[in-house]
């Protein structure tokens, strides 16, 4: 029953997005604003039904549905099962709509001039109604079988994506919402200022998000435990690291223009919260290009066959292998290697990498341990061996400034989301002024109006 | 009843629009009839929902694995803290954290055959009845701990065979065998455990007038 009334609800909210786009006689509308504010709102809440009807299927891993039985599995943890309901295609999609039909009941909020304001819901509700009617017609989440798999196919989202991408498609969905403003306030006789501040307000939310998951996918695995995130970074992760940076850096530069300006003429420059963020923006950019150029052209490797008692070279540090310990963690057991890495100018370390066999949730690596230094990050990998399960293979890295880079992402993100407050303050502050100089006009009138 | 809450949902809606934001009623009628039409079109409120629960059951055999320790123990209880507690959990079978109390004893007791035993065994159950590597690490340090005080390193088959897992067992001597110094005095013993126990995954039978 869950699935149908998320069904339903996804249709009802089509169909209010058609009567949002239909022509005001059609429509019957009174008050044409206070008409498409009541439809969006109600829009919104039956598309964040629609949502949650999907990821409560998802976490009781309701087989009935397609999407379920493809992209899930009943064993998941249910964080990975919420990971999944959001990161699988259709679930993206649906998770892209219902955020755009939220942000358009907050835009009501952002004091645009009227007549922009509808032109951008009409544009909006445009985009959101394609997007429904692709998801109905062609790859609707809650579609049926009869009889339900008797398990899901799904061995849950691959870890590499699992954090990024919902915030990467509510990062999208804001810069839809940005456009679409910026394209409702380029009418001649539209005030274009307040359309173009509404508009950095979702570019920047839209930047932080995404800046939010670049962070949180270059961290969080490891905090689970399952630090599959590890690999060396190629080419295309390169060239991906540096678009993302580039697009950051020139947003940052936009807004850093005006106070590079003030100190070249030797004024004082006025420093808000916009500055302090672009500043932070800017630092967290350096940050992740060195982090990044580092760690692609600095990076070594060795591969070492350890038993317990050997020892093997690593650059200035010497690693041996103390003693191989059977462990067990929630939907594993694993052989856990105990490493000891000396140098000579520091207190020995211990570093454990698991050789993993995962019941759960197969097919997912072996678990890296690592240990990060300010300069950058000792890493290594434990995998079986052919002599015995006492030995082990043991894979060595050397990243220098990797760390930067994951530093670098999270200070960019704290960056843009005080670009985004500082952009929502200027809007919030410059409508209450214009609404304080509306009621003085009224007062004004009214005595005029007295005298007389 | 699908039916029942889909109309309550438009209901809602549209008392939501109509009564909340005063949206004329009759084209959001008119728009949310077209929707229940979608719905009726698409819909399958027919099938029924399938919740499934988790596949990777429970190891039900945890009662035979502390009952064959029991047994290879001459019926005499574990009396070490750290087993006694290990077994608790295991009877509810919270297997991984028994394996974690069971890692503090072989951790402080590195010669203790039974508790590398018992940690052998609560990896095996954790796993859903799997030989993984980290427990076949364990019953070979079991293995290995207890040929220091018996002549033969036969702990692990004998606790396979009691707790049941016959075929285990015959790998396990298999594997003891391939793992056996040539020159081992030992060796028979295992030649011979080996072949009763492949006799007895043949013919049960045969296996019991042996005994």
């Amino acid at each position: 029953m869950i699935a149908e009334i998320g069904l339903a609800a996804l249709w009802l909210a089509a169909a209010l997005g058609g009567l949002q786009l239909a022509p005001p006689r059609w429509a019957g509308r009174r008050d044409q604003e206070a008409d498409v504010r009541g439809v969006a709102v109600v829009q919104a809440a039956l598309l964040a039904l629609a949502l949650g009807a999907s990821l409560m299927s998802f976490v009781r891993t309701d087989l009935s549905m397609r999407a379920v039985a493809r992209y899930s599995q009943s064993w998941a943890l249910a964080e990975d099962k919420l990971l999944d309901a959001l990161t699988n295609p259709v679930g993206a999609g649906l998770l892209a709509v219902t955020v755009l039909a939220m942000s358009g009941v907050v835009q009501a909020r952002l004091g645009l001039q009227p007549a922009t304001q509808m032109r951008a819901r009409t544009l909006q509700q445009v985009v959101t109604l394609l997007l429904l009617t692709i998801l109905l017609i062609a790859a609707n989440p809650f579609a049926r079988s009869y009889p339900p798999p008797p398990e899901g196919l799904g061995l849950g989202q691959p870890v590499d994506l699992a954090y990024v991408s919902p915030l990467l498609v509510i990062g999208l969905a804001w810069l839809v919402m940005a456009w679409t403003i910026w394209l409702a306030s380029r009418q001649p006789r539209d005030r274009k200022a307040s359309g173009n501040r509404a508009a950095r307000v979702w570019t920047w939310l839209a930047l932080a998000a995404m800046s939010l998951g670049t962070a949180a996918q270059l961290e969080l695995p490891d905090a689970r435990g399952e630090l599959a995130n590890f690999r060396e970074w190629s080419a295309a992760d390169m060239l991906a690291g540096l678009a993302w940076l580039g697009a950051l850096g020139a947003a940052a530069r936009l807004e850093l223009a005006g106070l590079l300006r003030s100190l070249r003429r030797g004024g004082s420059p006025r420093v808000g919260l916009r500055q302090i963020g672009a500043l932070v923006l800017a630092c967290g950019i350096a940050a992740s290009l060195l982090g990044l150029g580092a760690a692609v052209a600095g990076s070594s490797r060795q591969q070492a066959f350890l038993c317990p008692g050997t020892v093997a070279k690593f650059g200035h540090r010497t690693v041996s292998l103390v003693h191989v310990q059977p462990v067990a963690g929630e939907g594993f057991t694993a052989r856990e290697a105990e490493l000891m890495v000396r140098t000579d100018a520091a207190a020995p370390l211990v570093l454990r990498p698991r050789d993993t066999e995962y019941f759960r949730k197969p097919g997912l690596p072996n678990q890296i341990a690592r240990h990060v230094y300010w300069d950058g990050e000792l890493a290594a990998r434990f995998s079986a061996s052919g002599e015995g399960l006492e030995c082990a293979t043991v894979d060595l890295w050397w990243r220098p400034l990797v760390n930067w880079f994951r530093y670098g992402a999270w200070l960019a993100a704290l960056g843009a989301l005080l670009m985004a407050l500082a952009a929502l303050a200027s809007l919030w502050w410059r409508s209450a002024a214009r609404r304080r100089i509306g009621h003085r006009r009224d007062d004004r009138g009214i005595r005029d109006a007295q005298s007389a | 009843m699908t039916w029942l809450a889909v109309l309550a949902l438009a209901a809602a809606s549209l008392a939501a629009l109509t009564a909340g934001y005063g949206v004329a009623w009759k084209p959001a009628g008119i728009a949310l009839l077209l929707g229940l039409g979608g719905y009726a079109l698409q819909g399958r409120p027919d099938v029924p929902s399938a919740p499934h629960r988790s596949s990777a059951a429970q190891f039900a055999g945890g009662p035979a694995l502390l009952a064959g320790r029991l047994q290879l123990n001459e019926g005499r209880p574990p009396t070490e803290r750290w087993m006694v507690v290990a077994d608790a959990m295991a009877r509810h079978g919270q297997f991984g954290e028994a394996a974690s109390v069971l890692l503090g004893s072989v951790n402080t007791d590195p010669g203790n055959a039974m508790a590398w035993l018992a940690l052998g065994d609560a990896l095996y159950a954790h796993s859903g009845g799997r030989l993984t590597q980290a427990a076949t690490l364990a019953y070979d340090r079991a293995d290995a701990a207890a040929a220091k005080v018996a002549p033969a390193p036969v702990l692990v088959g004998t606790a396979l065979e009691q707790s049941g897992r016959l075929r285990l067992a015959a790998f396990w001597w298999q594997r003891r065998l391939s793992l056996a110094p040539k020159a081992a005095p030992w060796r028979g013993e295992l030649e011979r455990r080996h072949s009763l126990a492949v006799a007895s995954l043949v013919n049960p039978r045969r296996e019991r007038m042996a005994k």
